[in-house]
């Protein structure tokens, strides 16, 4: 193998290692606000219910094909005897947590609905 | 009458008889092609053709003896194709330096323009959350998608370039390898006692 060989495969090895760690900001977006699809990742989508945006609410940044998160949006589905998905906890970063609307799951419709002013959890 | 006057006159009185019962050239065309079909037909000095058509035949000997090799291809077309090896060599070399900048191009605008910085740089400086629907976010976002595709481009532009540059190469020696062996021939022959070079160049 010459010289001018030999530089070439470790420069080709070196941009193909290089090239392997290419940025994937999933991770960092994964959970964080958005009202619109640019906001996140390429495999990601904007979660956001037609009554978070009524209510001017940001959606987050999930998995594609994820829609909504169960038990965890306001507007989506849920299970009042599933601790985690009986609208608790919004899907929001904890620093959003505080202004996000208290929900409670309807037993009615299985949708995460506002909580009475004064009630719930 | 001088002795050279005399020698003249002899010369005239013996060739003269000779002159005079020359024919003409025959009209026929064994006589006008001596190598022709009927002259060798005619030929007299073959006692008997049938032998002499089983006879064997020496292979043809160079004079000297020498075994020096014919041109097989024109030297100056193997000079252009030389030529435009090293051409192509050449160019397949500095679209492999371009494929590599570029490529180096995008790990340092990898590095130097970290999209995952600068996201948490903008967390930090709006409480811990991204703000949606912003330009520097959008904008980060482009660039983590932009780099790689840099880094890729330029890594294929890299490829292609060595692949050509090394088929070009290796080409470029054959070639030179032919010349070297085709152009100039010398063949060391020995005749009798002595010996003898044949030395061939092509231009």
């Amino acid at each position: 193998m010459s010289r001018l060989t030999r530089i070439y495969a470790c420069a080709l090895a070196v941009g193909g290692l290089l090239g392997a760690c290419a940025i994937d900001l999933e991770d960092v977006l994964l959970g964080e606000p958005c009202t619109v699809a640019k906001d996140c990742w390429r495999t990601q989508e904007c979660a956001r219910t037609i009554e978070e945006a009524q209510l001017g609410l940001p959606g987050t940044c999930q998995p594609e094909g994820t829609g909504c998160v169960f038990g965890q949006q306001l507007g989506c589905e849920c299970n009042p005897e599933d601790p985690t998905g009986n609208c608790t906890f919004p899907a929001v970063l904890p620093q959003l947590q505080a202004t996000y609307p208290k929900m409670e799951c309807n037993t009615m419709l299985l949708r995460c609905g506002l909580a009475p002013q004064g009630g719930g959890n | 009458m001088t002795r050279k006057g005399r020698v003249a006159a002899l010369t005239a009185a013996l060739t003269l008889p000779s002159l005079a019962h020359a024919e003409p050239p025959a009209d026929s065309p064994a006589a006008a092609s001596p190598f022709s079909e009927d002259a060798e037909e005619t030929r007299t000095d073959i006692l008997h053709p049938d032998l002499a058509a089983e006879a064997p035949q020496s292979e043809w000997i160079r004079e000297g003896y020498g075994a020096g090799k014919g041109v097989e291809q024109d030297p100056r077309a193997l000079n252009r194709k030389i030529r435009r090896a090293g051409a192509v060599t050449l160019a397949g070399g500095g679209i492999a330096v371009l494929g590599g900048a570029l490529a180096i191009s995008g790990v340092i605008l990898l590095y130097a323009a970290n999209p995952a910085r600068r996201l948490q740089n903008l967390a930090d400086d709006n409480g811990g959350v991204l703000p949606t629907d912003n330009s520097k976010r959008h904008s980060a976002i482009t660039t983590a998608y932009a780099t790689p595709i840099v880094i890729y481009t330029g890594l294929g532009v890299l490829v292609a370039g060595v692949i050509t540059a090394a088929i070009a190469r290796i080409r470029l020696k054959k070639l030179r390898e032919q010349r070297r062996t085709s152009i100039v021939s010398v063949s060391p022959t020995s005749i009798g006692h002595g010996a003898q070079v044949h030395w061939e160049m092509r231009f």
